[in-house]
């Protein structure tokens, strides 16, 4: 299932091959991924599926065992300095300094990078409605967010890396955050890459797409081709069936009787076939959304994984 | 202009955005020669990715509805051009077929709908008094 | 776990079943040995001195072990685990139980200790002084941290207090006490009154400690802040006053010093600044004092800002002094910034501390000396000063002696920083252990020297070590010369830190190195042999590896290796 995309020299972040392994657990399986420059690259796994440890990798917080990470061209372990004044971070647990002011941690993240905006950054905080003058620690959990978020903005960094930025946080403040990533993406050449859990907010702002499961990247593309490429399908059988249809490109199969609904990928010309094949008519055909495909992918048992996808 | 997006219907964003521009043309809402809002506003007010956008107002352009005129906007087109009548006489077949489709599947037959046609149809002329 | 008694009591013991293995049967074992060396009188002093050291550093582990507290994740410091505030258990029983099992595994240690390592030797050590003295000194320790949660400074302020209280009183008082001779100190009253006062007032401090932390603990869980509101609002006001910082940072070392010194830069001065008060103000308010008491106490004076940097040490080689968790956190960590930048930024902070510390040391000692002090020990040793070196040779013995100090107060604060910023647990452990053990080991001799000094040491007793010491420290010269070497080049390599920074660094260090063999040649002009020796271990006591080592370290905890 391969999803063309722009081609590998144009991508802002290139990965090949990578894996990881802690102790027993293998984290990522041989995943290869390129994210253009310009787009907006959304990453979805379950918990635990490898979304963070990617995402280190990309920072140099961790060093590739095998395979490589390329960031604007540099390994972000060996030239820490060249990558990361470029790349704007948002961690899954704000981790920032309690003990600092709002306005000391402003004015702290401003010597590291040269190009902070000093306007940006004050529209920002006003915007986001946060005091200069209380400590970090007094915070609450959506105001730390966002204040993570200010200092990973205000420098306009080519890419913005957010990892889970709405877990945690009430509708008002992920609105925020989403406003702030579209602003990010609508100045020419930035691009984001974003992990999130939460499908719809992903369909909204995302052009790219990449799944991960279980450490293997299980689709990888452009969101809308990605789409285009599943469909729900309802099939009815003349006689009634006693055990789910095998179709071999269904994802989930649900249903009983004479009437099966089908989650299934690939080219709608194979599928009509397979479905003859079954001895079964289509009554039903829709687009499923982002929610039922990941679902349905992320319920595969191990055994049923084809091998790791590469986005090219 | 007033749209609601849902990623959730099945029909891809842009589409929807293409459908419900059309929808305010054709309707009235949208007058011919109004300026619709820019790409980035757009994309900012719906919380959706700019590309989508541009998208959606690519396919407009191609389909006549709006034309975008060099450095100032983007603008709908005036009316009279045959494609916004085309339009309009798309969107109204669709609803009559799916009505359609409804009475076959209820069984009540063609003359008894353009009876009942008629019959709604007269006081709605007057209230509106054209 | 059918109670909460044994689930508490589990819990400590899973935690730091290691430890407590080991000391076990590291106690155990010393009793073994000693049980078979008992009839040979070569051995048996040497055992004695190990033995005590042994039984110091298993105290020392089992304070450590119910350091019973855990930080918030959304950032409060150490205090107690709050997540026990959602049992269903009183308060009362919260505190009394981690308080009792403490208190019961330190009289077990020490009892244990007395018991299987000295009576083998034929030495029986006093049982019920030291052990109520210890019940009360841990009742103390837990009550501290546990009446602190949110000011780490004043946690340390009194953790220093007390230490400095707890070390003074077996180091000096204890001994007095047990054998009588209390007049040598200048007390005139009764041996026995002050025996008993001093029993009742130890056998208060225990449950005195358990109502004050049950109240503290109380106000924690119940979410009522007390008494120290108006603190923290003054401080609130000060901070922004006159810490807040109107203009910008000029680079973004400058961010990360600020940064650095903000979090560890006081913690030295602050806590030499504790033992200072609590050894001036009582000493002056004591009356005038004899010669030997003022020479006593300002040795203390100087010697707590070695003992300090020694201990600070450790925790300034993690990451994040405040935190027990070695990694580095990521906001540090995706700074764009390299390794080499930040070990420069903890050195330079560190060098700052150590300054102010001294300086503090300095003032108030020679504060103290002219108000309470008695010059005639003093003028006694300066006269031997005057009688051995001339006038130049004295002025520069004195600058440069101050030096030397400064220079070894700052290698005890960073030696600990390539093994602390490396992430790796075991060994982090490990040298702290190994620095224990040497300091332990140091001390012990010391006081025995002083016990025995009548015993005079003379070089033949040496023999075997005059001869190989040399060759031993030269080879470690030229080991620590390579090892060195290597580093830099791999910090030059990887591009870490500028070629001036390096040069920078070696200069510093040969100045270093050339003033302390400036302070060795002019204090012993006559002895060659020692004089050279000295050298060495001045070349050895300078850190040249060691910053390099720390930066690569550091790149790979970074990285997650």
């Amino acid at each position: 299932m391969n999803f063309p995309s722009t081609s590998s020299a144009d991508a802002v972040i290139a990965i090949t091959g990578l894996s990881r392994r802690f102790g027993s657990k293998l984290a990522l399986d041989d995943v290869s991924l390129f994210v253009p420059r310009g787009s907006v690259f959304g990453l979805v796994g379950e918990n635990g599926a490898g979304k963070t440890t990617l995402i280190k990798h990309i920072l140099g917080l961790l060093k590739a065992e095998s395979g490589s990470v390329r960031v604007f061209g540099k390994d972000p372990v060996a030239d820490p300095v060249g990558v990361l004044s470029r790349v704007g971070y948002l961690s899954e647990y704000r981790d920032l300094p309690v003990w600092m002011r709002v306005d000391q941690l402003l004015g702290y993240t401003r010597a590291f990078y040269p190009g902070w905006d000093p306007q940006y950054a004050e529209q920002l905080r006003g915007q986001f409605d946060l005091d200069p003058a209380a400590r970090v620690k007094t915070l609450s959990q959506g105001q730390q967010a966002k204040v993570g978020l200010l200092i990973a903005l205000a420098f306009r960094p080519e890419l913005l890396l957010l990892d889970e930025p709405s877990s945690g946080l009430d509708p008002v403040v992920r609105r925020d955050i989403l406003e702030a990533i579209i602003q990010t993406v609508a100045d020419e050449g930035r691009t984001v890459l974003f992990s999130s859990h939460l499908l719809d907010e992903v369909e909204r702002v995302s052009d790219q797409l990449a799944m991960i499961h279980r450490g293997r990247l299980v689709l990888c593309g452009r969101l809308d081709e990605i789409k285009e490429g599943h469909r729900r399908l309802v099939l009815r059988f003349d006689a009634p069936q006693a055990a789910p249809p095998p179709m071999k490109q269904a994802l989930s199969v649900r249903g009983s009787g004479r009437e099966w609904t089908v989650l299934c990928n690939g080219e709608r010309s194979g599928l009509c076939a397979s479905v003859q094949q079954l001895g079964a008519r289509i009554v039903d055909e829709q687009v499923p959304s982002l929610d039922e495909i990941f679902v349905a992918h992320a319920g595969q048992k191990a055994g049923a994984l084809e091998p790791s996808t590469a986005c090219s | 202009m007033q749209i609601n997006i849902s990623p959730k219907e099945g029909v891809p964003i842009y589409q929807q955005i293409v459908n419900q521009v059309k929808y305010l043309v054709a309707s009235g809402r949208l007058s011919p020669g109004e300026e619709i809002p820019p790409i980035r506003a757009l994309a900012e007010q719906l919380t959706i990715n700019p590309n989508t956008v541009a998208r959606a107002y690519l396919e407009l352009e191609r389909a006549g509805v709006v034309t975008k005129r060099h450095g100032s906007g983007t603008y709908v087109s005036e009316s009279g051009s045959p494609l916004a009548r085309r339009e309009r006489v798309r969107i109204l077949t669709r609803r009559i077929d799916a009505l359609l489709a409804e009475a076959i599947n209820m069984g009540i037959e063609l003359d008894q709908i353009v009876d009942l046609l008629r019959e709604r149809h007269a006081p709605m002329q007057t209230r509106t008094g054209k | 776990m059918r109670s909460p008694a044994l689930a508490i009591a589990w819990e400590i013991w899973h935690r730091n079943r290691v430890g407590g293995v080991a000391s076990l049967s590291v106690i155990g074992t010393a009793g073994l040995v000693n049980w078979l060396v008992r009839g040979n009188s070569r051995w048996t002093g040497l055992a004695e001195v190990t033995g005590y050291i042994l039984l110091v550093l298993a105290l020392f582990f089992t304070f450590a072990c119910f350091h019973f507290t855990e930080g918030r994740r959304k950032g409060g410091f150490g205090s107690f685990p709050f997540r026990l505030y959602n049992m269903p258990v009183a308060t009362h029983w919260l505190v009394a139980f981690p308080m009792l099992y403490g208190s019961v595994a330190v009289l077990t240690v020490y009892v244990a200790g007395a018991w299987l390592i000295f009576v083998p030797l034929g030495k029986t050590l006093p049982i019920v002084w030291p052990c109520l003295y210890l019940v009360c000194g841990f009742t103390q320790f837990q009550m501290i941290i546990w009446s602190f949660p949110e000011s780490r400074y004043l946690k340390l302020l009194g953790l220093s207090l007390a230490a400095a209280v707890i070390a003074f009183g077996w180091m000096f008082f204890l001994p007095h006490i047990l054998e009588g001779t209390l007049s040598e100190l200048g007390y005139t009253g009764s041996p026995a009154s002050f025996k008993r006062h001093l029993l009742i007032g130890l056998a208060l401090a225990g449950p005195a400690a358990f109502g004050i932390s049950l109240c503290r603990v109380h106000q924690q869980r119940h979410g009522m802040t007390f008494g120290l509101r108006p603190f923290a609002w003054c401080g609130e006001w000060t901070s922004r006053r006159f810490l807040s910082r109107p203009k910008p940072f000029r680079s973004a070392t400058q961010a990360i010093l600020w940064q650095e010194w903000r979090q560890t830069g006081y913690i030295l001065p602050i806590g030499v600044g504790a033992i200072l008060m609590m050894t001036c103000v009582p000493s002056y308010l004591s009356g005038p004092l004899t010669g030997k008491t003022t020479l006593g106490v300002l040795s203390w004076i100087f010697i707590s800002p070695f003992l300090l940097a020694v201990i600070i040490g450790r925790g300034f080689g993690k990451p994040d002094f405040w935190n027990q968790d070695l990694n580095m956190s990521p906001f540090n960590a995706v700074r764009p910034l390299t390794s080499g930048q930040w070990v420069t930024a903890r050195l330079k902070v560190a060098a700052a501390s150590v300054l102010l510390t001294w300086g503090l040391a300095l003032y108030v000692s020679f504060v103290w000396v002219a108000h309470a002090g008695d010059f005639e020990e003093l003028d006694q040793l300066f006269q031997q000063l005057k009688f051995h070196y001339s006038p130049q040779e004295r002025w520069s013995l004195l600058v440069l002696a101050f030096f030397a100090v400064l220079v070894l107060t700052w290698r005890f604060m960073v030696g600990g920083l390539a093994v602390g910023l490396s992430g790796r647990k075991r060994w982090y452990q490990l040298s702290n252990l190994l620095t224990a053990v040497v300091w332990v080991t140091l001390l012990a001799c010391i006081v025995w020297r002083s016990d025995h000094s009548d015993h005079n040491l003379h070089l033949y007793d040496l023999w075997p070590w005059v001869t190989w010491l040399p060759l031993v420290l030269g080879g470690a010269v030229i080991a620590k010369s390579s090892l060195a070497a290597w580093t830099w080049y791999q910090v030059d390599q990887r591009q870490m830190l500028f070629r001036q920074s390096i040069y920078a660094y070696f200069g510093c260090w040969m100045l270093a190195a050339g003033l302390l063999t400036g302070l060795v040649v002019i204090a012993f002009p006559h002895t060659a042999w020692l004089r050279n020796l000295l050298v060495l271990l001045a070349m050895l006591l300078v850190p040249l590896a060691g910053p390099g080592m720390a930066m690569l370290t550091l790149a790979k905890n970074r990285s997650g290796s």
